[in-house]
C-alpha cells in the first residue's frame, strides 16, 4: 500500500503543475493489443479506453512493443497528453477529474466509498488472480504468456525475456503470499470477487445506478478480457459463468461503447 | 656452448651482403611452453636466407615478431658460426616466455573521458601458441560498470599481422547526452589483418548486442519512446592506411580509414552507416606541427523504423569539437540531445613540443562541425547550417601511445542556442581525439 501511497503522491505533484493544460493530442500509449498484451494489461488498457469514452474525452490508441518501458513506472497503459504522463488506470482516473471531468458527481460519499471499495476490489484481488494465471500456471505460461510476452522480440531474447519477468512476477507473487496457492484456492479467490461484484451490480444498469462511473470501465475492461482471451485454463470463465448479470453487463457496455 | 662473445649486427653491417650463408640449426632457448609447430611457422623463412646479411635481418624480425605476436615477453636472435662447416650458421633465440598469468589494478581513462579503475587479468599464449585471454572489470567514478572477457588467436607465420578474437562484454552505463542509462550484453567477433601487401590494415567486426535502454525522469520523450530491449547484429568492416609516426598524437603522416557498419540481417537494427576517418600531420619550421582531422559519418534506415536512438550519430565533447558538452551537438528535444543521421567534423591544430618534447605540446586548435537529423531530407543542407565552431589554447601531454591529455581554453565561436557550451579551461583525456 505503501507503494500506492507514493505514487498517489507523485501523480498529485505531476497534476498541480500541469492540471491546467487543455486536453489535446492525448494519446495512449499500450502494447500490441491483440499479440502481446497479457490479461491484465489488456484488461487495464480496455478499461481506460472505455473510462475515456463514457467521459467523452478524445484520445489515439498508439500500440508500441515497448509501451511497458514507456511507462515511467512499468504501468500500462500510458497517457501522454503534452510532455506528461501518467500511467495506470487508477492514475488516469485521478488525473482526468482534476481536469475538472468527474463521472462520479452524482454520488454521495457513502457510495463514492462504496465504489472505491469495490474497485480496489478488482485491483488487488482480481489482479493477483491474472498475475497468478498469467504466470504461475505453467500451462498458460507455455503456452500462452511466454509468446506473447516474447513475441515482440528476436531469438534469444524471445525466450530470456519471459523468462526474467517471470521470476520477477513470481517473486512479487511470493511477497503477497500468493505463490503457495492452489488453482482451486485461486478460483475461489476469483469467486469471491465476482460474487461480490455481482451482487454490487445485482440488477442495476451501471454499477452505480443508471449512470456509468469509472467502476464500470474498470470491472468491464476485466470481465470482457477475461471472457474474451483464449487461455488453455478455463476455470475463470466458468467460475464467471456462475453470475449471469456480470455477463449481461460486459455485453452491455461492449454494445454501447465499442460498436458503431 | 663454450665461452663465446657475441657481437652487435651492426658490426658486420654492409659487410656481409656477398657471404653466403646455409643456415644448420635454429635453436631455442628458455621454451617450456610454446608448441613446436608455432615456432616452426616463426622461423622456419631464416632457412631461406642466402647471405650471411639476409639471415641477420631475418633473424632480427623473427625476434620481433615472436614478441609482437604475443608468443614470448622478449626474444634477441644470437648468430653463431657452425663448428661443421664454413658457410654453416646456427641460430640461437634465447627466449623468455610470457607469465603463466597477469593480474593488475590500475587507474585510466575510458574511451568517454571519464577517470576509472580497472581490475584485470590474463593469461598470455596459453597453449602455446599465442593465445590469449583477458578479463576485465571496469568501474568510473560516474558509477559505470563492465565486465570484459575476450579470447584472441594470433596467425603465425613469417612476418604474419592477423588475429581474430571474440570479445564478450556486459555494461551498464549513464549516458548524460541522452539522459538514459543503457545496459549491454554483448558478443564481438572480430579479425585484424591486412590487404595490399600489407600496406592496408583491414578489419572485419560482426557485434550482437543486447541493449537495454531505460530512461530516466529527464529524459524527452523522443528518448523514452527508444526505451526498452533491442537486439543489434552488426557487420563491421573498415580498411585503412596509416602512416602516423606516432597514432596519438602525429607529428608526420597520414591516416585514411573508410568503414561501413550494416546492421538488418537479424535482430531489431536495421540500418547502414557509413564513416570516413581523414587526418595528416607534417613538420612545419621552429618545430611546430601541423595536423588536421576530417571526420564524415552518414547513416541510412534500411527499414521502416527510425534509426535506434543509439545507433545514431553523435558528435561534441573534449574529444572532437572542444566547447561543446560531449555528443550534444545537434538536434535536441527538451534536454536530452537524440543524436543525427548524418555528421561532418573538421579540426585543425599547431602543436609545438615543450619539455620532455616527447610528452608535453603546447597546442592551439580550430574544430568545427555539424550533426543533421535523421529524418533531414537534405542532410547536406542542414550541415552546413548548423555548423558550430571553436577554438582554443593549451597544452597537451601524451603518455607513449597510451593516453592524452589536453588541457584548454575553449572559446566556442558559433553555436546554436540551446547547446550546452563551454567557455573556459576544460580538461579532455583519452584515447581517440580528432
Amino acid at each position: 500500500m505503501s507503494s500506492a501511497g507514493v505514487l498517489t503522491q507523485l501523480v498529485t505533484e505531476t497534476l498541480s503543475l500541469n492540471a491546467e493544460q487543455e486536453w489535446e493530442d492525448v494519446s495512449i500509449f499500450t502494447p500490441f493489443l491483440n499479440d502481446q498484451a497479457l490479461l491484465y494489461d489488456y484488461a487495464d488498457c480496455l478499461a481506460v479506453q472505455t473510462f475515456l469514452r463514457m467521459a467523452q474525452l478524445p484520445f489515439n490508441v498508439r500500440q508500441r512493443p515497448n509501451a511497458e518501458f514507456i511507462s515511467p513506472n512499468g504501468i500500462v497503459p500510458v497517457l501522454k497528453i503534452s510532455k506528461t504522463l501518467i500511467s495506470g488506470f487508477g492514475p488516469i482516473v485521478d488525473f482526468v477529474y482534476k481536469k475538472g471531468v468527474s463521472l462520479t458527481s452524482h454520488l454521495s460519499e457513502t457510495q463514492l466509498a462504496d465504489m472505491k471499495a469495490h474497485m480496489s476490489l478488482v485491483d488487488h484481488l482480481l489482479r493477483h488472480v491474472e498475475l497468478y494465471v498469467v504466470w504461475k500456471h505453467d500451462e498458460t505460461y507455455g503456452e500462452v504468456t511466454c509468446a506473447r510476452y516474447g513475441s515482440v522480440y528476436h531469438w534469444p531474447l524471445r525466450t530470456v525475456l519471459p523468462f526474467l519477468k517471470r521470476r520477477a512476477v513470481l517473486s512479487e507473487l511470493r511477497d503477497a503470499d500468493w505463490d503457495s496457492k492452489t488453482l482451486d484456492d485461486v478460483s475461489e479467490a476469483a469467486d469471491k470477487a465476482f460474487r461480490s461484484l455481482s451482487s454490487l451490480l445485482s440488477t442495476k444498469k451501471y454499477v452505480m445506478g443508471d449512470m456509468p462511473t469509472e467502476a464500470d470501465a474498470l470491472l468491464f475492461g476485466h470481465l470482457y478480457t477475461i471472457i474474451t482471451m483464449r487461455l488453455p485454463l478455463t476455470n475463470l470463465t466458468n467460475v464467471l459463468k456462475r453470475y449471469p448479470n456480470l455477463f449481461d453487463f460486459t455485453k452491455r457496455i461492449e454494445a454501447e461503447y465499442f460498436k458503431q | 656452448m663454450g665461452e663465446k662473445t657475441f657481437h652487435k649486427a651492426s658490426l658486420i653491417r654492409d659487410k656481409a651482403g656477398y657471404v653466403p650463408s646455409l643456415v644448420e640449426a635454429v635453436q631455442f632457448h628458455g621454451v617450456r611452453v610454446t608448441k613446436n609447430d608455432a615456432l616452426l611457422k616463426e622461423i622456419s623463412e631464416l632457412y631461406k636466407s642466402a647471405t650471411l646479411d639476409e639471415l641477420v635481418q631475418k633473424s632480427h624480425l623473427a625476434a620481433r615478431h615472436l614478441q609482437e605476436v604475443g608468443l614470448m615477453d622478449n626474444a634477441v636472435a644470437l648468430i653463431d658460426t657452425s663448428p661443421k662447416s664454413k658457410e654453416g650458421y646456427v641460430v640461437n633465440f634465447v627466449v623468455k616466455e610470457p607469465k603463466s598469468f597477469t593480474a593488475g589494478v590500475k587507474a585510466g581513462v575510458s574511451t568517454n573521458g571519464d577517470a576509472d579503475m580497472s581490475i584485470n587479468a590474463g593469461k598470455q599464449s596459453f597453449a602455446g601458441r599465442g593465445e590469449s585471454i583477458n578479463t576485465s572489470y571496469t568501474y568510473t567514478v560516474k558509477g559505470d560498470h563492465s565486465f570484459n572477457i575476450s579470447l584472441a588467436k594470433p596467425f603465425l607465420g613469417w612476418q604474419k599481422y592477423s588475429n581474430v578474437s571474440s570479445t564478450l562484454y556486459r555494461s551498464m552505463a549513464y549516458l548524460p547526452w541522452n539522459q538514459a542509462n543503457v545496459d549491454e550484453n554483448a558478443l564481438v567477433l572480430q579479425y585484424n589483418g591486412q590487404l595490399w601487401r600489407q600496406r592496408l590494415l583491414h578489419s572485419v567486426k560482426l557485434n550482437t548486442i543486447w541493449r537495454t535502454l531505460r530512461a530516466t525522469d529527464d529524459s524527452a520523450f523522443a528518448v523514452r519512446e527508444h526505451a526498452g530491449h533491442t537486439l543489434k547484429f552488426s557487420v563491421e568492416n573498415s580498411v585503412a592506411a596509416d602512416t602516423r609516426d606516432r597514432p596519438i598524437l602525429a607529428s608526420k603522416g597520414i591516416l585514411a580509414r573508410v568503414s561501413q557498419e550494416y546492421a538488418g540481417i537479424f535482430g531489431d537494427a536495421s540500418f547502414l552507416k557509413h564513416q570516413i576517418d581523414l587526418q595528416a600531420a607534417a613538420p612545419l619550421p621552429f618545430n611546430f606541427i601541423l595536423a588536421a582531422s576530417v571526420q564524415a559519418k552518414s547513416l541510412k534506415a534500411l527499414g521502416e523504423n527510425e534509426v535506434h536512438i543509439l545507433d545514431r550519430c553523435y558528435l561534441g565533447g573534449q574529444q572532437d569539437i572542444r566547447g561543446f558538452g560531449l555528443n550534444t551537438i545537434g538536434v535536441r528535444a527538451d534536454n536530452s540531445c537524440i543524436g543525427g543521421g548524418a555528421s561532418l567534423a573538421a579540426v585543425v591544430h599547431l602543436y609545438r613540443p615543450l619539455y620532455p618534447p616527447q610528452m608535453l605540446f603546447a597546442h592551439a586548435f580550430l574544430a568545427s562541425g555539424s550533426v543533421a537529423s535523421v529524418r533531414s531530407r537534405d542532410p547536406i543542407q542542414q550541415l552546413q547550417d548548423t555548423q558550430r565552431v571553436s577554438a582554443g589554447l593549451g597544452l597537451t601531454f601524451i603518455f607513449k601511445n597510451i593516453f592524452r591529455l589536453e588541457l584548454n581554453y575553449t572559446h566556442p565561436m558559433k553555436y546554436v542556442v540551446g547547446d550546452s557550451i563551454f567557455r573556459g579551461f576544460h580538461i579532455g583525456a583519452g584515447i581517440n581525439f580528432l
